[in-house]
């Protein structure tokens, strides 16, 4: 079995006394989409902000390749390998795709704050910066500046930017929120394909493409874990059906 | 930052050429005028650093500015030349200094706090000065004897001549022009502008986003230290007001009237303010009274400054340059 | 220090605390609602304090002198919104700050033009002038006395209108979540424009209570400026009872500091604020980071 890219122990996390996520264990595997569910206000994205080090967790552990990075920001988890997408597309709206993706590939590369070098002739990072556009598919695109192209454009350029930074896990925050259907279907692809070599968490409300591409399932309700399993035992589990499945089935 | 072509190093080198033999063109009272423009103008290079392309609007960067012309006279000889090469490491590492710690407090705050912070650790500056002895009060102190760059007995640079001083002043400005225009081009500059313009986006590609405002901060304090060392050296005086946050506001002005995303264009808006500022008392005996209206009009009918008032008069390219479109570190609370 | 003394400090020092409040809280009000960072909030309380000597001296009469202040400045304000302030709604920080400032330049111009730069001050009528018995030895000054009760009148009714009426729901919202209020659209023009004009007209009623025991000179707004800033970065920005809170701890702070250790005091509040931005980056009634 692949060993664990990350894993999360009883993680928590309060907002006053309020708790947006309680004991909350998961882990993903090298090569797996393990995709999270579960309705509005169930505490996925606190979860992914926890993962990501954008909100620092107040209970439980996170383990990176083995490696405790627990109380390290968002920065440090990166360089930990570690990349995210989130629910609003967050790219750079005002600079060309290859730029996105530039700046992407030069932040997680040695000399990334350098200061005596010029930062648009290194060749490493040209070339990580071109593969990643080409992983997406937005090799033909470089010198399109990131606003001008559609939504899904730049969910492709934002994930882009996610491989260009070289991560272990990728963590994707609603991917495939407000696309048309010949726009989701590629994503869908694009994230199937992310896994090879990789660990891809996906929380995602679309189930269709949930249950085509991920290999196990977490359903969270109430900021807790009620089911985790592969796809086939999740739809089964009584409970799951009850809570959940049946009523987003019929949303979707 | 796109690489200069030869054209505009030509022009670049007329214009190199220019400045330097300006002395020679113009009657004293100018060359000492462009000396305080270059020094200004050094300042606000220096702040926009921070604000246009660190997103970082300071209010305390004349107390950086003050600090340093009064660590050139607190360190110097009462009677005689203070050495350059002491004086001048020691001011700026003054003024370096005090920005890593407002930065270290302040960074940890967005957008408006950020102003509200930096303005109120400038003011606490000026109070020190203002209130206590150390600087002679509320009155100042007086630089009795210029600095000079001696090797052994023999005096090379001799701040005292008007002429000598207009040099040092232009080498100080285009300096900074150059180093601030090099670091936008490197990995840290990139690091810089991305953080400025979404910085959860730069912190979840790994930037260390509080370390790089930090380091651009101090930077930028240290090159208005420069512009203040020089500008005691000037008028061999110093006093309370300089570090006092209307000059910073006034730097302030030259950075958005010369455009924010330009390296060279504070300069461009010390030499406009500068000049009007003459002109107004010159003629006008309320001055400040037309000088706020024009800063008012300013922020209303050319927000994006002088390349806007360029346009307004129908001059210049039709495509132009958007509206004011400074982004502020603030998309991240 | 005796009881007595301590109990005139504390007096002194919760009626320094009170005024600052006036002033800050109309800021933090302009910010929280408008969103708009008004630098010039502090001349307001220069130009209160003139005013007040100014129609005091004319009249003969200090009552009007004080109405007469917080009245004209009022409709400075009022003015002052519709001509510049409302086109500065959703402008980035950095206009806001320069506009601010060139309209101190011009307030400040103004004020020469109108009142000349001497220092004044403001003749307090007979019965406001005497002194209360405290102990058998120690006097308190009944002004001082009056301008702790006005404040906290002021303070009492801004606090009412925050919490029952329409208006203070709007600021509690936007102390909240400024984006959202924005979002919503606020209810009317005319609340800008009021909340505009009563926030200038705070700093000009500060200005012209303090006139009498302090001296009315020029510069006196930058300090005020300053110190409520600290106020609001304490407190958290759009926060009245921040603001409360936050001019009370640095009224207790500057004045027991000049007590115990006087060359220290003046750096006394920034050691504080800070402290607060290490502990609490967003003050103490600030809202957390998302």
């Amino acid at each position: 079995m692949p060993a664990d890219v990350l894993e999360a122990r009883g993680l928590g996390k309060r907002f006053g006394g309020l708790a947006a996520c309680a004991d909350v264990s998961l882990s993903v595997r090298e090569g797996e989409v393990h995709a999270v569910i579960g309705p509005n206000g169930a505490g996925k994205s606190t979860l992914i902000n926890l993962l990501s080090g954008d909100l620092r967790p107040t209970d439980g552990k996170i383990l990176l390749d083995g490696r405790d990075v627990t109380v390290s920001g968002p920065h440090q988890r990166c360089r930990g390998g570690i990349g995210r997408s989130y629910q609003k597309t967050t790219i750079f709206p005002e600079r060309t795709v290859f730029d996105n993706a530039r700046l992407a590939a030069q932040a997680t590369r040695p000399g990334a704050l350098a200061m005596r070098c010029d930062g648009k002739r290194r060749a490493d990072v040209r070339e990580a910066a071109l593969a990643a556009l080409a992983e997406v598919g937005l090799e033909g695109r470089a010198d399109t500046p990131a606003k001008s192209m559609s939504h899904g454009e730049q969910r492709q350029l934002e994930v882009a930017m996610v491989l260009a930074t070289a991560p272990r896990l990728v963590l994707l925050d609603e991917p495939l929120a407000g696309m048309g259907h010949a726009e989701a279907r590629r994503m869908t692809g694009l994230i199937a394909s992310l896994k090879a070599g990789r660990g891809v968490l996906l929380v995602e409300h679309d189930m269709d493409a949930v249950f085509a591409i991920a290999d196990r399932l977490t359903v969270m309700a109430d900021g807790k874990v009620i089911a985790s399993g592969t796809v086939d035992a999740v739809r089964r589990d009584p409970v799951v059906r009850a809570a959940y499945l049946g009523e987003a089935e019929e949303v979707a | 930052m796109q690489p200069l072509s030869s054209r505009t190093h030509l022009a670049l080198l007329a214009a190199a050429v220019a400045a330097a033999m300006l002395p020679a063109l113009v009657p004293d009272y100018y060359v000492q005028f462009a000396a305080k423009v270059l020094i200004l103008g050094t300042l606000a290079m220096a702040l926009n650093l921070a604000v246009g392309f660190g997103g970082l609007v300071s209010l305390c960067h004349a107390a950086f500015f003050g600090l340093a012309g009064y660590a050139l006279v607190l360190a110097a000889p009462e009677y005689d030349a203070p050495s350059l090469l002491l004086t001048l490491p020691l001011a700026v590492a003054v003024a370096a200094a005090a920005a890593l710690v407002i930065g270290l407090l302040s960074l940890r705050t967005r957008g408006v706090y950020f102003i509200m912070v930096t303005l109120a650790f400038g003011e606490m500056l000026f109070f020190l000065f203002h209130d206590t002895p150390v600087g002679g009060g509320s009155d100042g102190l007086f630089l009795y004897v210029k600095p000079v760059l001696s090797v052994g007995e023999t005096v090379l640079v001799d701040l005292d001549y008007p002429v000598t001083f207009y040099l040092a002043a232009l080498a100080a400005a285009a300096g900074t022009w150059w180093l601030i225009r090099h670091l936008l081009s490197t990995p840290f500059g990139d690091a810089l502008t991305a953080a400025r313009d979404n910085e959860r986006r730069a912190l979840a590609l790994g930037i260390p986003v509080f370390r790089v405002r930090l380091v651009a901060f101090v930077l930028s304090a240290a090159l208005a230290g420069l512009a203040g060392y020089l500008s005691a050296a000037q008028f061999g005086f110093v006093a309370p007001q300089m570090l006092g946050w209307h000059l910073s506001a006034t730097a302030l002005v030259m950075v958005v009237l010369g455009g924010t995303r330009r390296v060279a264009g504070p300069l461009a808006g010390a030499l406009v303010v500068t000049g009007l500022e003459e002109g107004l008392k010159y003629f006008i005996d309320d001055w400040k009274l037309v000088y706020g209206l024009i800063i008012i009009a300013l922020v209303l009918v050319a927000p994006g400054g002088l390349q806007d008032l360029a346009r307004l008069a129908g001059l210049g390219r039709r495509t132009g340059t958007p509206a004011l479109n400074l982004k502020e570190a603030n998309n991240a609370g | 220090m005796d009881i007595g003394t301590f109990a005139i400090q504390l007096l002194n020092a919760v009626q320094y605390g009170l005024v600052l409040f006036l002033v800050a809280s109309g800021l933090t009000l302009v910010f929280g609602i408008l969103g708009v960072i008004n630098l010039a909030h502090g001349v307001f309380y220069m130009l209160g304090a003139y005013l007040a000597w100014w129609l005091t001296v004319a009249t003969g009469n200090f009552a009007i002198g004080i109405t007469g202040a917080f009245a004209i400045s009022f409709l400075v304000g009022m003015a002052l919104e519709s001509v510049f302030i409302r086109r500065l709604y959703g402008r980035d920080h950095l206009s806001q700050v320069l506009l601010s400032f060139g309209l101190i330049l011009v307030v400040d111009e103004l004020r020469q033009m109108l009142f000349g730069r001497d220092v004044q001050s403001v003749p307090l009528p007979e019965w406001l002038s005497g002194s209360l018995p405290l102990t058998d030895v120690l006097n308190y000054p009944v002004y001082r006395l009056a301008v702790s009760l006005l404040c906290l009148a002021v303070a009492v009714a801004i606090f009412l209108v925050i919490r029952r009426t329409r208006i203070g729901m709007v600021v509690r919202a936007g102390a909240e979540n400024r984006e959202m209020t924005r979002a919503l659209g606020i209810p009317f023009d005319s609340v800008n424009r009021y909340v505009f004009a009563i926030g200038i007209a705070l700093a000009a009623l500060a200005g012209a209570v303090i006139a009498p025991i302090s001296t009315v000179f020029p510069g006196m707004g930058d300090g005020m400026l300053i110190l409520s800033f600290v106020v609001v970065v304490l407190g958290g920005i759009g926060s009245v009872p921040g603001a409360a809170i936050g001019a009370l701890l640095i009224g207790l702070i500057d004045t027991f500091g000049k007590v115990f250790m006087p060359e220290l005091a003046g750096i006394l509040v920034y050691v504080l604020m800070a402290a607060v931005l290490i502990v609490r980056p967003t003050g103490i009634l600030g809202k957390r980071e998302v």
